[in-house]
């Protein structure tokens, strides 16, 4: 097959949104000793899989300057 | 910082004079035991003062702080948060032979004060006298039980015939020196590393503490609020854009469930 050197748009696969799904999990102390490990699972829709990324990074950001409790 | 059984220093037993000749005795004698008690996050000292009608356990505060900052990737590709700074209270046990209520006086970091009456509490035995190990110079029996959600195997002596042990674990015809549950979760290991002599000295009494009264089971409801109202509270400052799906919360407690945490239909079954 000769190639008109050209490549077909439809071929290229192109994410217009993507399920970002995200989990954050810690190990909690009650006070009275209680061990707990605790899992929280988040959603939002992104253009793709870095800005996924991005949003969860900032969430642990703000966890971390202590603007979320966690 | 984890911790588990083998990290433990080599079990070392202060031997003041033989509890063989002691408990052949009538009259009261008391012992206090050190308990080296571990779990997958923390390590600490916790202390048994008994005679053979009744004893007190204290679990002394815990204020351990944490240097690991990291963030890690579990299996799943989720994230972990590092360990926080682990804060409890004080909690000693109050316990007699006759009866399994156990009355568990708690001193908070805020130094408030509450007395919990915990009087659900079942505890079976089964003893297997053929399944025998030494712990210092003890002979000691194998038993298991079934306490709050998990399995857990004790080893007893009966050269020392107090029927307490650690935490609330009682009920044998000796003392307990070693006790952990099967659980893969979180391993409680309790280890006897120092039996002494008190004689003479007096156990405190509940009935001099002033503190006001709750059950566990108002404990419970109030702590189940407290968790969700925070939940709601900070579902409300999530990034732009981002939703909460779920939160699952495992309980690696030494009481995994407790007694009304039990479907009805469950109970029906044994």
């Amino acid at each position: 097959m000769i190639s008109s050197g050209f490549v077909d748009n439809n071929t290229i696969p192109v994410e217009d949104f993507y399920d970002c799904h995200y989990s954050i999990t810690r190990t909690s102390f009650g006070p009275d000793y209680e061990v707990y490990k605790e899992t929280r699972s988040y959603f939002t829709i992104v253009d793709n899989a870095v800005a996924c990324s991005g949003v969860a990074n900032m969430h642990l950001t703000n966890i971390r300057m202590g603007n979320r409790p966690w | 910082m984890k911790y588990n059984k083998h990290s433990i220093p080599l079990t070392v037993f202060v031997l003041i004079f033989p509890f063989l000749t002691l408990f052949g005795q009538k009259g009261e004698s008391s012992v206090i035991v050190e308990y080296r008690y571990s779990n997958a996050y923390y390590a600490n000292v916790e202390t048994l003062l008994s005679n053979q009608k009744e004893a007190v356990y204290v679990r002394p505060s815990l204020d351990v702080k944490s240097d690991d900052k990291e963030i890690k990737l579990n299996e799943e590709g989720g994230y972990v948060l590092p360990i926080g700074n682990i804060k409890s209270s004080a909690i000693s046990y109050f316990m007699n032979s006759t009866n399994y209520v156990v009355n568990e006086y708690t001193v908070n970091s805020d130094n408030k004060r509450y007395i919990a009456r915990d009087t659900s509490i079942v505890l079976s035995w089964k003893i297997d006298k053929k399944s025998m190990k030494k712990i210092s110079d003890y002979t000691c029996f194998k038993a298991t039980t079934n306490f709050r959600g998990r399995d857990y195997v004790a080893y007893y002596t009966e050269d020392i015939p107090l029927p307490f042990g650690p935490f609330k674990f009682k009920g044998l015809p000796g003392l307990i020196l070693e006790i952990q549950n099967l659980e893969d979760d979180n391993k409680h290991y309790w280890v006897a590393t120092k039996i002494k002599s008190a004689q003479g000295v007096k156990l405190p009494k509940l009935s001099e503490l002033t503190a006001p009264s709750l059950n566990k089971y108002q404990l419970f409801l109030m702590d189940r609020k407290i968790k969700t109202d925070r939940l709601n509270s900070e579902n409300a400052r999530l990034p732009q854009g981002v939703s909460f799906l779920n939160n699952t919360v495992e309980n690696l407690s030494i009481e995994k469930i407790y007694e009304w945490e039990t479907p009805e239909n469950d109970k029906n079954k044994k």
